[in-house]
């Protein structure tokens, strides 16, 4: 039984502890959340501190994913801003994606030069994502694509999407699906920002108009798009591919001193802070686990990600309702931007999300426990 | 069934010989007769009860991380053999440098009546099924041993509890806050793994059953009502088995953080409860049956719940160690 921990990693984590002291930014008047976030993993990116797990040959580190997990610890408890959510995007290039689509996309990626949104999620393809229907019809060395998405984060202000598309029969379920980079430049794209429960908006609907995307821009061959979306969405369900464990660690840290800022703990709060501890700690060491299985079985992450999808969702969304009783209702009775209330709402999307809860909970007792159909 | 970390050839060789005796019992166990000491037998013969007896150097002979996999596999049967008690037993005597403080008799571990800590009046010994015969506890910083009355029972069938009859007597070893911390880490972490067997197997034979279980003329596992209540389960047995191997893993590390033993044993205490109570919704009516063995499970798994702390007291200790104030507020 092996962690993977060592003096190399104790000392990569007492480095990077000292570089974030110094280094750690707070967003400008005016800057829009995606901005912000855009800029601070720009900032960590100089710093050396992205890619950390990901081939040298395209900007990453090349360390065990291991250092995954201590970026992100180290990030939580610095209270820093959130570690980037690149770990699961673009993963599809290492597996699927030519050398040139590498040495194109994947520096810009990790460098935080370029944003990429994700293009999977339909009005009528949510939990059933394998209903999708956006068409991408060839033409000559070109596709032309045309369909509607929606719950894209951060479309209005990304430079590519990862976007599915049918290339194949119209209801063909699974198969004839295919993966495409499309630059949002593109002639034909609209995005609309959703503005969410939260009053932010970080969700877009994308319509796409007969858009042009280059046959050089498909990800690995017509009809791979499925299994691309699967790898793609399985890393998406990791708290430390996404960057979660720091958002999580840094929001319990707050939460802590918030309700022990004059010093006195009521009983309760004591035992309720305790209860998050342990569940926070116990994802953590989760995640931990997981990552040492996929390094030392030199494996691609598949359903069991279900199994983290679920101990993440549990841990936001008991973090966030949890806060709002400690806090109490001030939280509530304050005007326009209660921080806490948006991280409350935001967390019941959680569950939502990446593969609603009752999807995972299908992929569990079907594909992990062998249940019946 | 579900990917886990590599195991060393020695401890897939460990584990085999381990479920080799829990089979054993399961087969043999008449629904009533609390026999366990052919289990014992056995353990003993393998050397499994003293896995935590010290070597020339005073370390432990076994690593934490494979005294887990004996202490899973052992509960997974909800076996009677007194092998967590003895295991806690050895370890305390190792910590406090003293060896076999009664020669050729088996022991266990003193308790206060709320089962929150070692003890030595005014307590009873946990998990004193035959043949243990004596208990080792705290007094102070010294450790003492007394010879017990006959078991008395307990509502954990497998693990009965048995009183003292005798006077404490020291036994020359005493533990510092340090060691008596090693020993509450080493503990949780056993206990931990013990509601990890002992839950996980009971949820793994509703999950069978739910395959074989026909009510409106399909599987009952075929409905996703009993499917989300498995998954559910499963995704608290995952995490409790993450728990467990890293606070093993942490001990052996000899970094000497014990916090992830508080967390093992604190988020195990509610998990394993809640993973058998589902385990008994899937199998229905005959799991409140005394003959069908899911209320082994859980009783074994409350009462596992409350030893050395229930995951209330845990979580509000675990807020101190983390704020920095352990030393004072409870």
């Amino acid at each position: 039984m092996d962690f993977s921990d060592s003096s190399e990693i104790a000392e990569f984590r007492s480095g990077l502890r000292t570089w974030l002291v110094d280094h750690t930014i707070t967003p400008e008047a005016e800057e829009s959340e995606a901005m912000f976030l855009k800029r601070w993993h720009q900032v960590l990116f100089r710093g050396g501190w992205v890619g950390l797990s990901w081939p040298t040959e395209y900007g990453g580190k090349g360390l065990s994913n291991a250092y995954d997990v201590v970026l992100n610890e180290e990030i939580g408890a610095s209270g820093a801003p959130d570690a980037p959510r690149i770990g699961y995007m673009g993963r599809a290039f290492l597996q699927w994606g030519t050398e040139e689509q590498r040495e194109r996309f994947l520096p810009g990626l990790l460098s935080g030069d370029d944003y990429w949104c994700q293009g999977f999620s339909e009005p009528n393809a949510g939990s059933d994502l394998a209903n999708l229907s956006t068409r991408a019809v060839k033409d000559g060395d070109r596709y032309r694509i045309t369909g509607q998405k929606v719950w894209t984060s951060y479309a209005e202000y990304a430079d590519y999407c990862i976007l599915l598309a049918r290339t194949g029969e119209p209801g063909g379920r699974h198969k004839g699906v295919s993966a495409f980079v499309v630059p949002m430049k593109s002639a034909g794209i609209d995005v609309r920002p959703i503005v969410a429960a939260t009053g932010e908006s970080e969700f877009c609907e994308m319509f796409f108009e007969d858009v042009e995307v280059a046959e050089e821009n498909r990800i690995g061959a017509e009809g791979d798009g499925w299994a691309i979306a699967m790898m793609t969405v399985a890393y998406e369900r990791g708290a430390a591919d996404v960057g979660y464990l720091s958002k999580f660690g840094a929001a319990l840290g707050e939460l802590r001193t918030l309700v022990s800022s004059d010093g006195h703990v009521p009983p309760l709060a004591r035992q309720r802070l305790g209860e998050l501890e342990v569940r926070f700690r116990v994802l953590t060491e989760h995640v931990r686990r997981r990552l040492t299985e996929r390094e030392q079985n030199d494996s691609l992450p598949g359903p069991e990600m279900s199994v983290d999808k679920i101990l993440m969702t549990d841990v936001d969304q008991t973090l966030h309702r949890a806060a709002l009783e400690l806090l109490g209702p001030s939280v509530l009775t304050t005007g326009p931007g209660s921080r806490w209330l948006e991280k409350y709402i935001y967390s019941r999307a959680a569950s939502i999300y990446g593969g609603s809860e009752q999807v995972q909970l299908n992929i569990i007792a079907q594909r992990l426990l062998g249940m019946p159909r | 069934m579900t990917a886990t970390l590599h195991e060393s050839e020695e401890d897939v060789a460990l584990r085999r010989t381990v479920a080799d005796i829990a089979e054993r019992c399961r087969s043999t166990r008449a629904a009533e007769v609390d026999d366990h000491t052919s289990c014992w037998g056995a353990l003993v013969r393998s050397g499994l009860t003293e896995l935590r007896g010290a070597d020339d150097d005073g370390a432990p002979l076994a690593t934490v991380g494979q005294v887990v996999i004996v202490v899973e596999e052992m509960a997974r049967a909800v076996c009677g053999a007194p092998l967590v008690g003895t295991l806690l037993a050895t370890e305390l005597q190792r910590l406090a440098d003293v060896d076999h403080v009664v020669p050729d008799e088996a022991l266990t571990v003193l308790l206060d009546q709320e089962l929150r800590g070692l003890a030595a009046d005014d307590a009873l010994a946990w998990d004193a099924g035959v043949p243990v015969t004596h208990a080792v506890g705290l007094d102070g910083e010294n450790l003492v041993v007394r010879a017990l009355e006959g078991a008395t029972g307990s509502q954990d069938l497998s693990r009965p509890v048995a009183v003292p009859a005798g006077d404490a007597e020291l036994v020359g070893g005493t533990l510092d806050a340090d060691a008596r911390t090693a020993f509450e880490a080493f503990a949780h972490v056993v206990l931990a793994a013990d509601l990890l067997g002992a839950s996980g197997a009971v949820l793994e034979s509703a999950i069978e059953y739910a395959g074989q279980r026909v009510q409106f003329g399909q599987p009952i596992g075929t409905f996703q009502a009993v499917q989300h209540l498995c998954a559910r389960a499963h995704v608290q047995v995952e995490a409790q088995r993450s728990a467990v191997l890293f606070a093993a893993w942490s001990l052996d590390s000899g970094q000497g953080d014990v916090v992830p033993a508080i967390v093992a044993k604190a988020y195990g205490a509610s998990a394993a409860v809640e993973v058998v109570e589902k385990a008994v919704q899937v199998f229905g009516g005959v799991a409140i049956t005394w003959e069908f063995p899911a209320h082994r499970h859980l009783r074994r798994v409350l009462l596992d719940a409350e030893v050395l702390g229930n995951g209330s007291a845990l979580s509000g200790h675990l807020f101190d160690v983390v704020e920095g104030r352990s030393d004072g507020l409870q």
